[in-house]
């Protein structure tokens, strides 16, 4: 019932700031608005069509290219306004000079010359007003370069009647992951998406560890902490102003994985409308990672709080407690740091202690589970000894913070911090 | 509601050695022979001390005697080294908590907070539901002439509402018992008096205040009983009209205008405080009865020219510097003492 409410206060006195507010709601509003007029303005591009000159000095792709580049935009029309323009070796300056003249005047968007000896020769010149427009470019290129190939494979005598299915026919190679329940599809996003997820702890830690040692040292600076440990025990507290914090950052996470999802689902959707099917890119997770990861978070996430917390306890000032969390944020990217060596040999006797040790087991476990299959029974006990260690850290937190807030002054050291807990 | 009978009873408690042979009435708190050392320095020393049911207790002692951390080993923020407290007959703990209302000498109040959210949040947090919790800070806040100022953050008041809105957290939860440390320091005349009269009204509903203060005569104006301590030791406790009798009618007030220094030279008299308009003369025990003190009078009379005499109890001050051993106090408590006197 207490812990309730401080938590409840940890939670709302936060939640209800402009600060958090802004960064809460402001920031996916304004990567989503950015998003969107980026959208809008690639469409824009792509919505144009062009018109396009071709000059065809070999005299044979023309009709091809013709035919290949006979598309439609997004909103129905004709990508290119295609047209050819006769010339030859000795009237090529003449005519390009016009076709400049033209471009310029806006009258053709670019002008293609095909040389003569385009079947060997592998380029073509193409000269456009804008010759940043990407899209205009790649399209124009690949349907080029299959009308080329068409052409070449018709030289070598290959039958017309087999060139399309040569040409359409794709390859793609897939990779699997072997499993004791079988081989799944897995084209290594799952150890993309795990170091992911574990950056995304990180990142959160990093931002919200400071948080929770900020509001622990508030109660020492403004001198509430004698009421308040007059109401409840210490314990309690620490404990509820860590969870109380903690919710605070979930809450923000949860509106921006809410956004993230929302954009992530409406931009699949629109490029499936567009014709382009992305649902191959939407990274497929197994159930059993997802729930280890979301423990693992929750896990480390109390865990490293409570470090802070810690920290919080013993430091007097914000300019200390800068010098003092840096033991703590090195042992958060030594975590990281060792991600890369377990991804490399998940099940090694050293990939497995390390994963289990508590400190980096939030990070460590989660990248065995995504790129490996550890025993149930050593994820669980990962989990057990980082809730056991959070506990521990809180409790210990919980006597420092009692002794410590009667004693502000000077930093204490660690003889005298060992005494603090004796007499708390 | 009727005061406890504890407090009522015609014996002193201090004459029960043995807490089996105390009234059936558990003291509001007991210290049993609690010491508390930070490191070399000793806070607190075998202290023994128990605060009757209903009693207004006063915690005397110059500053760094050693008061707020006995205090804090009641409300159970530290813990004693040796020795135990009892807060109505069980040990202080975690569940003792919601007993006490506690007002600690460094104030703090979170200043983001509205008035109305942070007092129902401590009510809360001593085990009052949220919508009782909502009606007391109400009531407080008007009890207080606080209303207009619920809704506002708890940085837009004045230094002496937020000292209001710091009592209303020790008091709001209704506890049986109130510790008040240094309660009226910082307080303006207008509200320290407001402090008073509710202090008053909590006494008559039965409940059991301690404060301790280092203001000598601010004690003598509230207190039923009191406690004195130095230098982490007590140095005597009881009711304070049995201390004083006891002491007897030891101090002669003299109200004058001429030469101080006659004072000095009078016979039967230990020492002279003096405070310019009067001065307190202590007199030597022989020297109290009423024949002794007509034949000071007769001494002075034609030396110096008195407008009024009276034949006091000595003050609560002038005991407690007896009982630690005279004026050779420590500078500091001296010091603190002549202040406040």
């Amino acid at each position: 019932m207490k812990l309730l409410t401080i938590i409840k206060r940890e939670f709302l006195s936060r939640v209800r700031t402009k600060g958090f507010l802004f960064f809460t709601f402001g920031i996916p509003v304004i990567a989503a608005g950015f998003l969107f007029l980026e959208y809008r303005i690639v469409q824009a591009s792509q919505n144009v069509s062009s018109n396009l000159a071709v000059v065809d000095l070999s005299q044979q792709l023309y009709p091809a290219l013709a035919q290949a580049l006979d598309t439609k935009l997004d909103n129905g029309e004709a990508a290119f306004h295609v047209h050819q323009v006769a010339a030859t070796a000795a009237t090529l300056p003449a005519v390009e000079a016009q076709l400049r003249q033209q471009v310029l005047a806006k009258q053709e968007d670019g002008y293609l010359i095909i040389p003569a000896d385009v079947l060997t020769s592998h380029t073509a010149q193409y000269h456009a007003r804008n010759a940043a427009a990407v899209a205009v470019r790649e399209s124009l290129q690949a349907h080029l370069r299959e009308a080329v190939t068409r052409a070449r494979m018709a030289a070598a005598g290959i039958p017309t009647s087999q060139i399309a299915g040569i040409v359409s026919g794709g390859f793609s190679l897939n990779q699997l992951k072997v499993t004791k329940t079988g081989d799944s599809t897995d084209n290594g996003e799952t150890a993309v998406v795990a170091m992911v997820l574990v950056f995304v702890l990180y990142l959160f830690l990093l931002l919200y560890g400071v948080v929770v040692m900020k509001a622990v040292t508030e109660e020492k600076t403004t001198r509430i902490s004698e009421v308040l440990l007059a109401a409840v025990d210490p314990f309690a507290l620490m404990l509820g102003k860590i969870l109380g914090v903690v919710a605070t950052a979930l809450a923000q996470l949860a509106v921006w994985a809410a956004t993230l999802l929302l954009v992530g689902v409406y931009g699949v959707a629109m490029a499936r409308a567009a014709g382009a099917d992305f649902t191959q890119y939407v990274p497929h997770l197994p159930a059993w990672l997802l729930v280890c990861f979301v423990i693992f978070f929750l896990l480390g996430f109390l865990l490293y709080a409570s470090l802070y917390a810690a920290i919080g306890a013993v430091v007097s000032s914000d300019q200390e407690a800068q010098q003092t969390q840096m033991p703590l944020t090195m042992v958060l990217a030594a975590a990281i740091y060792l991600a890369f060596l377990v991804m490399a040999s998940p099940s090694s006797t050293l990939s497995v202690a390390l994963s289990l040790f508590p400190f980096f087991a939030p990070v460590l476990m989660v990248v065995r589970v995504a790129v490996s299959n550890p025993p149930v029974w050593q994820v669980l006990l990962a989990m057990a000894l980082c809730l056991a260690t959070f506990l521990g850290c809180t409790k210990v937190t919980a006597k420092i913070y009692r002794v410590g807030i009667l004693m502000t002054g000077k930093r204490p050291n660690l003889p005298e911090l060992l005494r603090w807990l004796k007499y708390a | 509601m009727p005061r406890l009978p504890c407090s009522l009873s015609p014996v002193p408690y201090f004459l029960y050695p043995f807490p089996c042979m105390a009234p059936a009435t558990p003291s509001a708190i007991a210290c049993e022979g609690i010491s508390k050392s930070y490191g070399d320095v000793r806070a607190v020393q075998e202290l023994a001390l128990e605060v009757p049911a209903g009693a207004v207790y006063g915690f005397l002692g110059p500053n760094g005697s050693g008061k707020t951390t006995t205090i804090r080993m009641m409300v159970n923020i530290l813990v004693p080294d040796a020795g135990r407290v009892l807060i109505q007959g069980k040990p202080a703990g975690d569940h003792t908590k919601d007993l006490i209302g506690y007002l600690p000498e460094e104030r703090g109040l979170y200043l983001k907070m509205k008035v109305s959210e942070l007092l129902e949040f401590f009510a809360e947090l001593k085990g009052v539901r949220p919508a009782q919790a909502r009606q007391r800070a109400q009531q407080w806040l008007k009890r207080m002439e606080l209303s207009d100022w619920g809704e506002k953050k708890l940085n837009a008041l004045s230094k002496g509402m937020q000292q209001k809105i710091q009592f209303i957290v020790a008091v709001i939860a209704d506890p049986p018992i109130l510790i008040l440390d240094e309660f009226s320091s910082g307080l303006d005349p207008v509200n320290a008096n407001q402090l008073k009269d509710i202090l008053l009204e909590l006494r008559a509903q039965g409940k059991t205040i301690l404060f301790s203060t280092h203001r000598m005569e601010e004690a003598e104006r509230l207190c039923d009983h009191v406690c004195l301590i130095h230098h982490g030791r007590k140095v005597l406790d009881g009711r304070l009209a049995d201390i004083r009798a006891a002491a007897g009618k030891s101090t002669l007030r003299v109200d004058y205008r001429g030469d101080r220094a006659i004072f000095n030279q009078t016979p039967g008299v230990l020492q002279a405080d003096d405070f310019g308009n009067y001065a307190e003369l202590r007199l030597a025990p022989e020297s109290q009865s009423p024949a002794a003190v007509s034949t000071i009078l007769r001494f002075l009379a034609p030396r110096l020219e008195i407008t009024r005499f009276e034949l006091l109890e000595p003050s609560l001050n002038q005991i407690f510097l007896d009982a630690v051993g005279g004026p050779p106090a420590p500078a500091t408590s001296n010091q603190q003492l002549a202040t406040s006197n």
